[in-house]
């Protein structure tokens, strides 16, 4: 392994290849740490604007945001207590109260390693599982994708919102939008409503645009929330130990990192979870693990910002597994992704180590390029992303409509995408008001052709019911997914049950 | 002394029947006389977007003008041909692409308004090597072990990756009597997956197996002709299959009234472009192999390939969608 990634050195320690990964990184750090603009939004619109770049740059820039972005929703997080990303809603939680205290370098340092590390564990998961994977997910065979999708469809439903019914109804009409356009076995158009635009289905870019982008856009612009004023936080205390991290910080935090770092990778690589999800399961399991229990978010816990921090960054590349492996997006940046490969002419899938091996063993090298650059993005550049956080929405707001715009003329065939866009910026508003998830739409819509196809071979492949029991992989996720179904929906009741308790005490 | 005359000479000749065939292919040779089109029906980045690219490079260099391709994805080249149907007819775009997206597709898909009568041909260039392939290991080696093997099993499962791929094997079905099961794929990589993974017994191919030595034997062509990467393989006429040949170039399409002038001047330019090295390069490496068509062939092709679809189309009792 080590000589292949060696090989493969030369493109990806190129000139302009690092000038994009840092490009990557950098703007990614730089939308994290700005309340409001996510991840998803910023690849979203940055998609169309790789279709210039080499294939290794395009997919590596992407990257890079995503990862910039996970690290980089700390700073809102600990200065603002206004989480960059939903993801660091629990450094929030136990890093506010540090920077109140005039600890917040400390913990904005601490953060940081802790995203580096949990990102660098978590990338080298990927290529040492992705391949290995990806070898036996080429006797997956449209059976055991239908089952595998449908369980992933479960998964995700049940745990991006608190409803599982909403979830799995968002996740089909995602799978109902994907119909859209011609059949796949006659050519016979459905959905069309006569236009010829809608041959091909509803183009991804543009509907992602709309419902991550633009529908926060038009959130925020309804909310307009002012950030107070506590501009000093940063110069605050003088005392040197509460600027940097010392040994027994280090000490205290390094079983946080680790187990959030573990936590982080398998929850990325199980489809549908997602960084959040990484996040506050590794939050809480160091605030029982520690013993203070609520005293994390009273007097702030550094641990709490290693553990959130670390498992969250450790997400982004494990959730690329699934992906690059099966060719399977779990999480939202692995369904845009898709539309980056897509454009590129490269599809993801178990095919991909064998017909475009060079680039993702680039790609690899390239991810480890950026861990190390975000150290240092974000190490020596946290004085000006701490004023950066600071700028107001209402400059940046108008700039982010336009690049949507831009994205959309540009890969939904001119003014068709921005009516696309436009009309899945006012369905993604309304699910994010009325708790329809979003993600759940957006990954059934990129699944919804794949599960529809795998579906209708399996129909034909598995002619009669003994038939299916040469397929054991398949019926343990049909089972999986019914019984998560069920215990899902139980868990969720049980959980509405205490919440409706907890508000009549 | 000698030499110099005689090459004077010579020159003199070539610049007379220079001439001569200059003006033979009458007036409007000056097109073109600003930037052309290049109209592609499939998304960029693949093979017919590549080998498009490639062309439109040797094209500009031969006709002395740039030519600039645009890509516009859609109902298997259905919206790029139904946009330049009425784009003019003063050569300003031209369409490159696969010929069963105007010989097949108006005739499986009610919605589309084009027919291959709308278009004038100036040449093919090169060929998907349209076949029926199985998996490697399979017990029958041609089409009549096929079809003895889905007799004695009851039955086959059959890869169709396109419309067109199940039509065909709809013909033969029902020639031979035999059941299939249809099971469709997403293109040539869902078929690929499926022969590898060997869920399949049988599939139509454009070609794809070239990629996969050893693992993926090809049956028969598909084509009219024996295909160029298989000059051993008996086509399915041949074999007594009548009528169910798909042929499958790339073709350049003008729209209908285009000056005939500047077809000859296109006609030759793809001429050149054929014996091109760089072009060659190209097909080598997708392993698509050059065939050449001129003007009259290419549109005789296009003509008999529609007719012999809609002959098929009546012999499997089609419904139109």
């Amino acid at each position: 392994m080590l000589d292949e990634l060696y090989s493969v050195a030369g493109s990806a320690f190129a000139i302009g290849n690092l000038a994009w990964i840092l490009f990557g990184v950098t703007l990614g750090y730089l939308v994290g740490a700005l309340p409001g603009l996510g991840k998803g939004t910023a690849t979203a619109v940055a998609i169309p604007l790789t279709f210039y770049l080499e294939p290794l740059s395009a997919i590596a820039f992407l990257v890079g945001i995503s990862k910039g972005s996970t690290a980089g929703s700390a700073v809102s997080a600990i200065l603002l207590n206004t989480p960059g990303e939903p993801s660091s809603t629990p450094t929030a939680m136990a890093g506010y109260p540090l920077a109140r205290a005039g600890k917040a370098q400390k913990a904005l340092k601490m953060g940081l390693f802790a995203s580096v590390l949990g990102d660098l564990f978590s990338t080298v998961v990927l290529i040492l599982v992705a391949q290995e994977l990806a070898e036996y997910a080429l006797g997956i065979g449209p059976v055991e994708l239908t089952a595998i999708l449908a369980f992933s469809m479960v998964f995700i439903a049940g745990l991006s919102g608190r409803s599982m019914i909403k979830g799995l109804i968002a996740g089909l009409f995602g799978i109902l939008i994907s119909c859209m356009g011609l059949e796949i076995e006659t050519g016979s158009p459905r959905l069309t409503f006569g236009l010829l635009e809608l041959y091909d289905g509803l183009p991804l870019i543009p509907v992602a645009i709309g419902m991550l982008a633009l529908s926060e856009m038009m959130i925020q612009i309804g909310q307009r929330q002012r950030l107070s004023d506590e501009a000093d936080l940063l110069k605050g205390s003088t005392n040197r130990e509460d600027q940097i991290v010392t040994l027994a910080d280090w000490k205290n935090c390094i079983r946080p990192i680790v187990r959030g770092s573990l936590i982080g990778t398998v929850v990325g690589i199980l489809p549908g979870l997602g960084a959040s999800v990484g996040s506050f399961l590794s939050y809480g399991a160091e605030r029982r693990a520690s013993g203070r229990g609520a005293d994390f978010e009273e007097s702030g816990a550094i641990e709490g910002v290693a553990a959130a921090e670390s498992a969250d960054n450790a997400v982004v590349p494990a959730s690329l597994v699934p992906l690059f492996a099966i060719g399977i997006p779990g999480s939202v940046i692995a369904a845009i992704l898709i539309g980056a490969f897509t454009i590129q002419g490269i599809t993801p899938g178990p095919l991909l180590f064998l017909e475009n091996k060079d680039l993702i063993l680039g790609v690899y090298v390239s991810m480890l390029a950026a861990s190390v650059m975000l150290l240092f993005i974000g190490y020596f550049g946290q004085n000006m992303f701490a004023r950066i956080v600071r700028i107001s929405p209402a400059l940046i707001m108008p700039i982010v409509v336009f690049l949507c715009c831009i994205g959309a003329y540009l890969q939904g065939g001119g003014t068709f995408g921005i009516g696309v866009m436009i009309a899945f910026g006012i369905i993604g508003f309304f699910s994010k008001k009325y708790d329809f998830s979003f993600v759940t739409f957006l990954i059934g819509f990129v699944i919804g052709p794949s599960f529809e196809l795998s579906l209708r071979q399996s129909l034909g492949l598995v002619t009669d019911l003994p038939e299916l029991l040469d397929h054991p992989v398949a019926i343990v996720f049909a089972v999986l997914a019914v019984v998560g179904v069920w215990r899902l929906s139980v868990l969720q009741r049980k959980q509405m049950a205490e919440m409706a308790k907890a508000e009549t005490n | 002394m000698k030499h110099v005359f005689k090459g004077f000479a010579a020159a003199v000749a070539m610049t007379a029947a220079g001439a001569i065939a200059a003006g033979s292919t009458m007036a409007d040779t000056s097109w073109p006389t600003k930037p052309i089109t290049m109209l592609i029906g499939y998304k960029a980045g693949g093979g017919t977007d590549t080998k498009g690219r490639v062309l439109s490079k040797i094209l500009a260099r031969e006709l002395g003008q740039q030519v600039n391709v645009i890509n516009r994805p859609g109902g298997g080249q259905a919206v790029a041909l139904e946009s330049f149907k009425s784009s003019g007819t003063d050569g300003d775009t031209f369409f490159f692409g696969a010929v069963t997206g105007i010989t097949l597709n108006p005739q499986i898909n009610s919605a589309l308004k084009f027919t291959n009568q709308d278009y004038v041909y100036a040449g093919a260039l090169t060929e998907f090597q349209v076949s029926m392939v199985a998996p490697q290991d399979r017990p029958y080696d041609d089409m009549a072990g096929l079809v003895k093997f889905a007799k004695e099993k009851g039955g086959i499962k059959y890869a169709s990756l396109s419309p067109g791929a199940k039509i065909i094997m709809q013909a033969i079905a029902k020639q031979e009597g035999i059941n299939v099961d249809y099971i469709p794929t997403k293109g040539g990589r869902g078929m690929v997956q499926l022969v590898l993974s060997k869920q399949v017994d049988f599939a139509y191919s454009g070609g794809i197996q070239s990629r996969y030595p050893g693992k993926i034997k090809t049956l028969a062509a598909v084509s009219s002709k024996r295909l160029g990467n298989y000059p051993n393989t008996p086509t399915l006429d041949e074999l007594g299959y009548k009528g169910v040949a798909m042929d499958a170039p790339t073709v350049v399409a003008f729209p209908k009234g285009t000056d005939a002038a500047i077809i000859a001047k296109m006609e030759a330019a793809l001429k050149a472009a054929s014996m091109d090295p760089a072009m060659k390069k190209i097909s080598d490496a997708i392993k698509m192999p050059i065939v050449y068509l001129n003007a009259k062939d290419a549109s005789a092709l296009v003509t008999s390939s529609t007719a012999a679809i809609a002959d098929m189309l009546v012999a499997i009792d089609y419904k139109k969608q």
